[in-house]
């Protein structure tokens, strides 16, 4: 199963912590996100390979926004 | 013998009342994931409690002869019950009858709830699943009837309302719940959603037809849409979670507004001194940290389990509330999650803080507050959702409350928004980490001085002098030695502080409590 992770803050990507390919626990930081002058981790949900990045470092984000594919293979 | 064939007529009616709305529509229901109306109130109260008012309010069938061929029973289960022990009223709609849109007699023993329970001052629980009225109305059969309620009638809707500032009430939406059902769902101290129950207003077809969306039930009004509405407080994994959450609820507060909450055995030592808290807070602004854990090392734990219960996590989530226990007193928490926004109070976050204030008061239950506020949210869509109004609204609630409060500064405390953390007499501890002011540094800095940054011969070698020159003004050292704060403490301290004040601040009030003036409202 394909899973959307999607930032819960509206910011800018500051830093990209993971690739393409990894494989993800639960609770692992994707990427940080700068928002109002703090750096917010934006972690996986669930275990899985990461298979797609929507977003590069600097970007600006919108709240809900989907960040990252996890194939979470159930 | 005397009246037997009547007193058998009243077992046989019984018999037919308890199989709702007939064996295929029960299995129908149960098909969908579903429990019974009567099944949901076995789940909640103790074994055998249930003592059932009107089961023999409904429609009979009679055949020529007279003989009672059947029997509808009103669509509203209700009576009262114990949960651990405790006497409670219990409603909810059954929906294998009409699909819980009330018949007469349902319509008449749901409107009977709330007046039960101010009348015998015990907690409310009402399970629901169910429509509203028909357009054509609840009664079909109206052509030689007044029509309307009398002038002089009460509106069904006064003692909803009132019941808010007199017990605790506590419900659970557990399928599709539309019109006055939704209505009285909400009103409501604390509510529970599963997975496959919707709340809607108006159902899809409504909507359809007067809007144009083509929306799926769910998709319309599921938990996805109304926890983070802030219509509903939490999500529950099945039926029986969603009732054991109320029972969770139910234990934290009084039956009423003229008794105060109790407090119970507690088998973790008060002096309880947690290393971690020491470096919980990283040095550096930017990074954030993990504010449940915080209140989770502080408030009492049974067998490594928290007693913190929240309310409401998925609305408003840059503010924290729910409810706890600190040397077995019930105890309200408000605190900042500075993982959303840094904290910062955005409209719905005043909004839930101001409702969470406002019960806290009706049935006087202490707050303790963790503060770690960067102020309001700013920005077009702030400004946009009137912060400001809801804003000064939560603050202004939290001016008027009379419940002992403290306050642990663990961080931030900017702004105006800071205000809604410390309560009137309110007992203020000091964590190092706190920093204070009308806004942070770094915003604030290039503001005030900026023609003085400007005019500098290195601006940013300026800017950065006066940044940290300010931030020690920020510390809290200083507001330790203007006695501005009443401790500045160690954080491992946090817990026997606090429960040496939550003693004597319980131990003040004098004179029977009663009801607040101004209540929660839904």
């Amino acid at each position: 199963m394909r899973l959307h992770l999607k930032t819960h803050v509206a910011g800018q990507v500051w830093k990209l912590v993971t690739q393409v390919g990894d494989e993800i626990l639960a609770d692992q930081v994707i990427l940080i996100v700068e928002c109002m002058k703090m750096e917010i981790p934006i972690v996986s949900t669930t275990s899985g390979k990461l298979v797609e990045l929507r977003v590069s470092e600097k970007d600006l984000l919108v709240e809900n926004q989907t960040v990252a594919i996890l194939e979470t293979g159930q | 013998m005397t009246w037997e064939s009547d007193i058998n007529q009243i077992n046989h009616r019984r018999e037919l009342a308890k199989k709702q709305g007939g064996h295929v529509a029960v299995k129908k229901h149960h098909q969908k994931g579903r429990l019974t109306i009567r099944e949901r109130i076995n789940g909640l109260i103790d074994e055998n409690s249930f003592n059932e008012l009107g089961e023999g309010a409904g429609v009979p069938e009679y055949d020529s002869a007279g003989k009672l061929l059947d029997f509808q029973p009103a669509n509203f289960v209700l009576g009262f019950g114990r949960v651990n022990g405790r006497k409670v009223i219990v409603g909810g709609e059954d929906f294998t009858l009409k699909g819980g849109s009330p018949n007469p007699a349902g319509l008449r023993k749901s409107i009977y709830a709330e007046q039960l329970a101010l009348q015998y001052k015990l907690p409310l629980v009402r399970l629901h699943e169910g429509g509203g009225g028909a357009v054509g109305g609840t009664n079909q059969e109206k052509k030689h009837r007044p029509v309307g309620d009398p002038v002089f009638a009460t509106s069904r809707f006064f003692s909803l309302a009132q019941t808010l500032g007199h017990v605790p009430v506590a419900t659970a939406a557990l399928g599709p719940v539309a019109g006055l059902p939704a209505a009285r769902l909400v009103a409501s101290h604390f509510s529970v959603m599963t997975e496959n129950a919707a709340v809607l207003i108006a159902g899809p077809q409504v909507v359809k037809r007067a809007l144009g969306h083509d929306l799926t039930k769910d998709e319309l009004g599921g938990p996805q849409i109304h926890l983070r509405s802030g219509a509903i407080d939490n999500l529950a994994t099945t039926e029986q979670d969603a009732l054991n959450q109320i029972v969770t609820f139910l234990s934290f507060v009084p039956d009423n507004a003229w008794q105060r909450p109790s407090q119970v055995a507690c088998s973790d030592p008060v002096d309880r001194c947690e290393d971690v808290l020491k470096s919980i807070v990283p040095e550096s602004s930017r990074q954030p940290f993990n504010m449940r854990r915080i209140i989770e090392l502080v408030l009492d734990k049974s067998s490594d389990v928290s007693s913190f219960f929240e309310i409401g996590r998925q609305y408003g989530p840059s503010i924290i509330t729910g409810l706890a226990r600190l040397n077995g007193h019930s105890v309200g928490v408000i605190a900042n999650d500075c993982m959303f926004y840094a904290g910062a109070m955005t409209a719905s976050a005043a909004q839930k803080l101001r409702r969470f204030v406002d019960f806290c008061n009706s049935f006087h239950l202490p707050v303790l507050s963790f503060v770690d506020e960067p102020g309001f949210m700013i920005g077009p869509d702030s400004e946009c959702a009137g912060t400001i109004r809801h804003g000064t609204e939560a603050i202004s609630a939290v001016m008027q409350s009379r419940v002992p409060w403290a306050s642990v500064q663990v961080h931030k405390a900017f702004g105006v928004a800071a205000q809604a953390h410390f309560g009137p007499n309110g007992f203020v501890l000091s964590w190092p980490s706190a920093a204070s002011g009308a806004l942070p540094i770094e915003g604030g800095v290039a503001v005030a001085f900026a023609r003085e940054i400007a005019a500098a011969e290195d601006p940013s070698e300026r800017q950065r002098e006066l940044e940290e020159m300010l931030a020690a003004s920020q510390s809290p050292f200083p507001r330790a030695e203007g006695f501005s704060v009443h401790e500045i403490i160690d954080p491992r301290e946090t817990r026997p502080r606090l429960a040496q004040w939550l003693d004597l601040a319980v131990n003040s009030q004098v004179g029977p409590p009663q009801p607040f003036l101004t209540t929660m409202r839904p």
